[in-house]
């Protein structure tokens, strides 16, 4: 059984929360992101015959740039982008987030989940070219949905994938260098 | 003609240059000899500093292990290695802090140590001074198990047990490692952890406190979570009651060891927690202290029935030393009370004078005078009070001239007619009332010849036929 410590960011009120409230088994209430910034959550999973739990530190969302609770990320093995469908201005946020946290984290894996997607007949704003940018820039893009749970395991699994990917490559390149 | 000239000179130059190139390779030779090829490897050494270094390092090395005398390459490195280490400090102090951390905790923690038994030594002449019925039995306690005074009243006072005990990743706020007592309740300890780590760099955040500085307690009524950090392990325990200062340094030895054991392992971490299973007796250990004590004070209620008898029958003891003791003392006071009074008694009785009084092996001796017709001393020994004491009488006859006695030696010597009636003062008989002539010219002669009369007066008598 493997622990991985990840991260949830995005701005305030993209539905982070709801987003994962089914998948993950949860001792501590919402009021933890007023106070202390991050809530902790866990979720169980089995990723390429591998047992891995994952710690998912929910970092309280935030509307514009102001610092990240940087310290949050560390050691972090992968994180989660959330953005909210219907607002365009929430996936700006989340890209100059994940931007930032790059700097701190490093060359993580890291998945860009857009959420509501439930509304996307409706009240959709999120162009088609802004989603093509992004997958050119190495994200991988998953449209989720809180109400109805479209994609959020979906969402957990890639992450986790990649992450165990990076890190038997990671393991093969030192494995090389020491012979 | 000029041309030819000039042509000659630089064909005669370069003729020369030639010959002086072989010419000087056949000089050399023919100087240096043999050594020759030695020598211009060497030169060509001196000039390739790689080469260079290879040839040195042996002899440096022999250099630094030859031992100098007074000291003085060691002096004369001193100035550098201070440098080097005070840079390595100032621009990055991580990596020495690591390096030292194992050391420092033992370090401080005996200078700790040291300072509190300073404070306990302290602390215990303060409460020598009190003599409440518990500090009495506290002390009765620390002389009886060989502690110290100031360590019984302390521990008596304390009711803990270490519930459960978090080995953190520090980095990730993973758990590597969890013990719980049996009796204990432990909610998802995973989370817990994490969110312990994620409190512990809130308060580093918001508050303005030194770099890997970290939480060391969590208080919240009668439960505190104790935290020790590692650079990069954290270790914490839940404890219920208050904890005594042995659990917060056995934490930190736990840790320190740990940390020591494990370095590479928690630096390298990736999340396969069976790394660490193995240091399950470590963790057990912490909780394990909390049983010992409650054992012992289980243990302290079923022999406290006997540490009562004993209690009590030293009190008992004590008491019946104490009644003696007043007993004694009561007595004495009576027997004195009452030698004084019978000395008292026997020198205000007229005819009867004390020459000496002693006391040997429980008896009063009493010596003294006594006239005959004086009241007998015996008589008055056991006059009034129930008598605690022996009283011997050695009283030897005399003749006093007590106005008292002589009157008795009077009325018994004459016979006095009861109409007369006989006083003494300043040794004149004084007659007063009334006899006849012939009995007082009888009297009159004879009554001066008795001790203690000088005279008679008659003037107050009436003398009828």
């Amino acid at each position: 059984m493997v622990q991985k410590k990840i991260c949830l960011l995005g701005a305030f009120a993209v539905g982070k929360t709801s987003l994962v409230m089914r998948y993950v088994s949860s001792i501590f209430g919402d009021k933890y992101h007023t106070t202390v910034g991050v809530k902790i959550d866990k979720r169980q999973l089995t990723c390429e015959d591998q047992a891995v739990t994952l710690m998912i530190w929910d970092l309280a969302g935030q509307d514009d740039l102001t610092r990240l609770r940087t310290s949050y990320l560390r050691g972090v093995s992968g994180y989660i982008i959330v953005a909210d469908g219907t607002r365009p201005f929430s996936l700006n946020t989340a890209i100059n987030m994940h931007k930032e946290a790059r700097e701190y984290t490093g060359d993580v894996p890291f998945i860009v989940a857009i959420n509501k997607a439930d509304l996307k007949d409706e009240h959709w704003q999120v162009e088609e070219e802004q989603l093509r940018a992004l997958e050119n820039d190495g994200a991988t893009i998953i449209l989720t949905s809180a109400k109805t749970g479209d994609g959020v395991e979906e969402a957990f699994q890639q992450l986790t994938r990649n992450i165990l990917k990076a890190e038997s490559e990671n393991k093969q390149l030192n494995d090389v260098e020491i012979t | 003609m000029i041309n030819y000239a000039s042509d000659i000179d630089t064909h005669k130059n370069k003729a020369d240059d030639k010959l002086s190139e072989t010419d000087l390779e056949t000089l050399r030779k023919l100087l240096l000899g043999p050594e020759y090829q030695s020598i211009l490897k060497k030169v060509q050494i001196l000039d390739d500093p790689v080469l260079l270094s290879k040839l040195i390092t042996p002899s440096i090395q022999e250099a630094l292990r030859l031992e100098s005398p007074n000291n003085s390459l060691q002096k004369v490195l001193t100035p550098t290695i201070v440098g080097a280490f005070m840079d390595s400090v100032s621009t990055n102090p991580k990596p020495i802090v690591e390096a030292l951390y194992p050391v420092m905790g033992p370090a401080i923690r005996k200078s700790i140590n040291a300072t509190m038994n300073q404070m306990m030594s302290n602390f215990n002449q303060l409460i020598e001074q009190s003599v409440s019925p518990q500090a009495l039995q506290w002390r009765f306690d620390a002389w009886r198990t060989g502690r110290s005074y100031a360590e019984v009243v302390l521990i008596g006072n304390l009711l803990f047990q270490v519930e459960q005990v978090f080995l953190i990743h520090r980095k990730t706020g993973l758990l590597l490692l969890h013990e719980v007592a049996e009796t204990a309740i432990s909610k998802d300890p995973d989370m817990v952890s994490g969110m312990l780590t994620a409190i512990q760099d809130f308060t580093n955040d918001s508050f303005s406190v030194e770099q890997n500085s970290g939480l060391n307690s969590l208080k919240l009524g009668d439960l505190t979570v104790l935290i020790e950090n590692a650079p990069h392990a954290t270790l914490a325990a839940v404890v219920r009651g208050t904890a005594p200062r042995e659990i917060q340094e056995l934490l930190s030895e736990t840790v320190e060891e740990i940390h020591l054991r494990e370095t590479k392992r928690l630096i390298n971490y990736k999340g396969d927690t069976s790394q660490f299973l193995h240091l399950r007796p470590l963790l057990a250990e912490c909780l394990r202290t909390q049983l010992l004590d409650k054992e012992k004070r289980n243990t302290k209620k079923g022999a406290s029935r006997n540490k009562k008898l004993i209690k009590y029958g030293f009190l008992a003891c004590l008491l019946l030393l104490a009644a003696g003791i007043v007993y004694q003392y009561q007595q004495a006071t009576l027997k004195d009370n009452e030698w004084n009074h019978i000395q008292r008694a026997i020198n205000s009785e007229p005819g009867l004078i004390i020459t000496n009084t002693s006391y040997d092996n429980g008896t009063y001796q009493v010596a003294g005078l006594a006239d005959p017709l004086a009241k007998a001393p015996s008589t008055l020994i056991n006059h009034g009070m129930h008598s605690n004491i022996k009283v011997r009488l050695m009283f030897k006859p005399y003749l006093s001239l007590d106005p008292e006695i002589v009157l008795k030696r009077v009325s018994e010597t004459f016979d006095i007619p009861d109409s007369v009636q006989l006083s003494l003062k300043d040794k004149v008989l004084i007659l007063s009332g009334r006899s006849t002539k012939t009995w007082l010219a009888n009297f009159e002669p004879k009554v001066s010849k008795i001790s203690g009369i000088k005279s008679l007066d008659t003037s107050k008598i009436k003398v009828v036929q």
